[in-house]
C-alpha cells in the first residue's frame, strides 16, 4: 500500500502507532565537538557497555539488549514499521546546542586492545537487519579510557564484499567511556562520527581487522550502525518535536527488533545532564 | 519524470519504496594552515570523510581532467549509486544538515558542489595566456574492441565527442556522446553510456575509419555549461609563491559562444600572494579583485562549457594552482557553534530540488567568517531521494 498522507492518517485512526518516552542521564565528561555514544549512559533505556568476547562480533537487538522502545515486531503480521515522530529536549544548559543522531546499532566488536600490530576481528554471526549494507557505517567507541593520540587504521568489507583500509586515523584525547575516538573539533587525522569509506562504498558490511601503529592503554569497540535520523536541540526551555514526514519528507524504516540508540555532538560536557523525549512509530501494510 | 510529483509521491518513494540514501559526512578544513576570515577554501584536501583528494595536483598540466565519483582519489561523497538503470535517473538532494562545534569556525558558509573537471597550471611564472588541451587526434585499432590511441592521458570515464576529416570508425557517430574507458596513458576503449563504461561494455572493432580523427572532451555532467562556474585554487600543501596576479579565463559559454573573457571591470580577480593549501586564490575580505567563490563571467553568460585559455598576468614565482569547473548545488549557513543548520530542499522557503546526476563528484567549499584553524571539523548529513 502506498505510504501516503491518507495511509498515515489511517494508521493513527487504526491505532497502528506507538509512542514511547525515553530519557538519558549521562555521567561521563564530554567535550565540545566530540561525538559521544549515549548508549553507554544511564537512563531509560538502560546503558549497555559492549560487553562480550573481545574482537568477536556480537549482534544487538531490542529484545535482548534494550535500546529505545519502538514497539514489537510487525513483519509477521504483514506490516512494516516507520519512524513518524521524535521529541527531544533537555533542561540542562550544557545540552544545548546539540546535534543528535538516531542509530540502529547492528553489531559490535568489543574489547580491542590498543597494542601495535594487526588484530583480526571475527564475525561469526550474520549481521542483522540492514543486510545489504546500504548506508551502514562503522564507529570506533572508547570502551575503557585511553590516553589518546594513538594512530590506527581499519580494514573493512563494503557492500560488494570488497576490502578497503581507511587512511591512518588518530584517536582523540577525550578520556571518557562512550567517546567516539575518531572525533574531535580540530585535530589532524580525524574522521568524525564514523570511519571514512573509500570512494564507491555505499556502506560497511563488516570490519576485518584493526591495526594500531602507535600503542595506548585502554580498549575500544568497533560498532556497525545504520543512521536513521538527525535531530537538534537548539535551546533548553522547550522540547523539540519533529514530525518526520512534515519536517524531512521521509519516514525512515525501523526494522523489527532494531536496537535504537543515540549519539550526540555536544558543545560542552554532558555530565549530570538529562535528555528526554519520545519516539513515535507507526506500521503500515507491507 | 523529474523528481517528485507530490508530497505523497515523495513520502512513498523515500519511505516505503526505499528510494533514498543518507550520507553522513565529516570534513576537515585546510590541513596545512588556518584560513583567514572571509576567504573561501575548497575542502577537497581536508581529512575526514569523504577522504582527502589525491588528484587536483596531479596529471598533465593544462589538460582537461574529467572528474566523477568513480575516479580513484577524487575524494567525493558517495550519494547512493547510479539510478539510471533503475528508473528515471532523477535523484535529488532532499534535505541535509551541517554543523560545527570547532572553535571560531562560525559564522561560515558551507557550499556543496559537483566538481566536473579541472586543469592544472604549473607554469605559474608564465604571464601570457596558456592554452588548454581539450582534444586529441587519435587512431583506431582492434584490441578486444575498438581501441583509440592518442597522445594525451585522459581520465577514465571522460565524456567525449568525435569528429573526422573523412569517415569515423564504424560504431562512432558525429555529435554523439561517448565515454572513454582508460586502458593506458595513451589508449582507451569507448562506451556508449556512463553505465556501460563502468560495466566495461565497450564498442566492438569493425574498422579504423579513414582520415584524421579527433576526440574532444566534454563536461561529464551539465555538458552545455549551464550554471557551471570556475574556481582557481591551490591544490597542494606547498603555498604559492609571491605574487598578486590578475587571473582570467578564455572560455566558451553555455550558449556555445567561444572566446568569452573574464571581465576586467571593475577588476580582474587578483590572486593572493603566497596563497595556502586549498585557498580559492582571489577570495578574501578586502581589496580590489576580491570575488568569491567563483570567477566572474562576461556579461550575460550563464555558465562555462569549455575553457580554452587560462592566464595569470603576473608571476606567482613558484607553486601551482588548478582551475576547477563546478556546479553549485546547495548551501548551508553555519550560524551558531553547535547548531545544526537543517535544510529541506523540497519544502523550504525556496525549494530548489537540487538534481544529483549519476557520477556526480560531490565536494564542499567553505567560506570562513572568522579565522578558521587547520583541521576544523564540519559534520553533517545529506539525504538523497528519487522517484518510485
Amino acid at each position: 500500500m502506498p505510504l501516503t498522507n491518507l495511509e498515515i492518517n489511517e494508521a493513527f485512526e487504526d491505532g497502528r502507532i506507538l509512542r514511547r518516552s525515553w530519557s538519558k542521564a549521562p555521567t561521563q565528561t564530554t567535550a565540545s565537538g566530540i561525538w559521544f555514544d549515549l548508549s553507554m549512559s544511564a537512563g531509560n533505556p538502560f546503558a549497555q557497555y559492549y560487553f562480550a568476547t573481545p574482537m568477536q562480533a556480537m549482534a544487538l537487538a531490542r529484545s535482548t539488549d534494550g535500546g529505545l522502545d519502538h514497539g514489537p515486531p510487525v513483519a509477521a503480521s504483514g506490516y512494516r514499521k516507520f519512524l513518524h515522530g521524535f521529541n527531544i529536549g533537555s533542561p540542562s544548559a550544557t545540552a544545548a546546542l546539540m546535534t543528535v543522531e538516531l542509530l540502529d546499532y547492528l553489531a559490535y566488536w568489543p574489547g580491542i586492545a590498543m597494542d601495535t600490530g594487526v588484530q583480526d576481528l571475527t564475525t561469526g554471526i550474520s549481521i542483522p537487519r540492514w543486510t545489504a549494507a546500504q548506508g551502514t557505517r562503522l564507529m570506533i567507541v572508547e570502551q575503557n579510557p585511553y590516553v589518546g593520540s594513538a594512530q590506527f587504521r581499519v580494514t573493512y568489507e563494503d557492500q560488494r564484499g570488497l576490502s578497503f583500509t581507511t587512511p591512518t586515523l588518530v584517536c582523540n584525547t577525550q578520556v571518557s567511556a562512550g567517546t567516539i575516538a575518531s572525533s574531535a573539533s580540530a585535530l589532524s587525522g580525524q574522521s568524525g562520527l564514523f570511519l571514512p569509506m573509500a570512494g564507491g562504498c555505499a556502506g560497511v558490511a563488516r570490519p576485518v581487522s584493526i591495526e594500531f601503529l602507535t600503542p595506548d592503554v585502554g580498549l575500544v569497540a568497533l560498532v556497525l550502525v545504520k543512521p536513521i535520523a538527525t535531530f537538534q536541540i537548539n535551546q533548553i526551555t522547550a522540547p523539540h518535536y519533529y514530525e518526520l514526514p512534515r519536517d524531512f519528507g521521509v519516514l525512515p524504516e525501523i526494522k523489527d527488533d532494531a536496537y535504537l540508540n543515540l549519539v550526540a555532538l555536544p558543545v560542552g560536557s554532558l555530565a549530570a545532564t538529562t535528555l528526554q523525549g519520545d519516539l513515535i512509530s507507526l506500521w503500515s501494510p507491507a | 519524470m523529474t523528481g517528485f510529483t507530490s508530497e505523497d509521491h515523495q513520502t512513498h518513494s523515500l519511505s516505503y519504496a526505499g528510494n533514498a540514501f543518507s550520507q553522513v559526512f565529516s570534513k576537515q578544513a585546510n590541513p596545512t594552515a588556518a584560513a583567514v576570515a572571509n576567504e573561501w577554501h575548497t575542502l577537497f584536501r581536508g581529512g575526514g570523510y569523504p577522504q582527502a583528494d589525491a588528484i587536483y595536483d596531479a596529471g598533465t598540466a593544462l589538460q582537461f581532467q574529467s572528474v566523477c565519483d568513480q575516479l580513484t582519489g577524487a575524494g567525493s561523497l558517495y550519494h547512493g549509486g547510479n539510478i539510471g538503470v533503475n528508473g528515471d535517473d532523477f535523484k535529488i538532494l532532499v534535505s541535509g544538515y551541517a554543523v560545527t562545534a570547532a572553535a571560531t569556525v562560525v559564522p561560515a558558509t558551507l557550499q556543496l558542489v559537483d566538481v566536473l573537471g579541472f586543469y592544472r597550471i604549473t607554469a605559474v611564472t608564465t604571464t601570457t595566456e596558456q592554452a588548454t588541451t581539450n582534444s586529441n587526434t587519435f587512431t583506431a585499432s582492434s584490441s578486444s574492441g575498438l581501441l583509440l590511441t592518442f597522445a594525451n592521458d585522459w581520465q577514465n570515464f571522460t565524456k567525449v565527442r568525435f569528429t573526422t576529416t573523412t569517415t569515423l570508425p564504424t560504431g562512432l557517430s558525429l555529435n554523439t556522446d561517448y565515454w572513454l574507458v582508460r586502458q593506458s596513458a595513451t589508449t582507451a576503449k569507448v562506451a556508449t553510456s556512463f553505465a556501460n563504461a563502468i560495466a566495461g561494455t565497450v564498442i566492438a572493432y569493425t574498422d579504423a575509419g579513414s582520415g584524421t580523427h579527433t576526440l574532444t572532451a566534454r563536461l561529464p555532467r551539465y555538458s552545455d555549461g549551464k550554471g557551471v562556474q570556475a574556481i582557481f585554487f591551490n591544490p597542494q600543501a606547498t603555498a604559492l609563491g609571491a605574487g598578486t596576479p590578475g587571473l582570467s579565463l578564455n572560455y566558451t559559454n553555455s550558449a556555445g559562444t567561444a572566446s568569452r573573457a573574464t571581465p576586467t571591470s571593475p577588476s580582474l580577480p587578483i590572486g593572493k600572494t603566497a596563497a595556502t593549501n586549498s585557498h580559492i586564490l582571489y577570495s578574501g575580505a578586502t581589496g580590489a579583485g576580491k570575488y568569491g567563490p567563483y570567477m566572474p563571467l562576461a556579461s550575460g553568460d550563464g555558465g562555462i562549457s569549455l575553457i580554452q585559455g587560462i592566464r595569470n598576468n603576473a608571476t606567482y614565482t613558484s607553486g601551482m594552482y588548478s582551475v576547477a569547473l563546478v556546479k553549485p548545488l546547495a548551501e548551508f549557513p553555519l550560524q551558531v557553534l553547535g547548531q545544526a543548520q537543517m535544510i529541506d530542499f523540497t519544502r523550504g522557503i525556496q525549494p530548489s530540488h537540487p538534481r544529483i546526476y549519476d557520477g556526480a563528484a560531490l565536494m564542499f567549499l567553505l567560506k570562513s567568517g572568522a579565522a578558521t584553524p587547520a583541521n576544523s571539523a564540519i559534520d553533517g548529513k545529506l539525504n538523497f531521494g528519487w522517484g518510485a
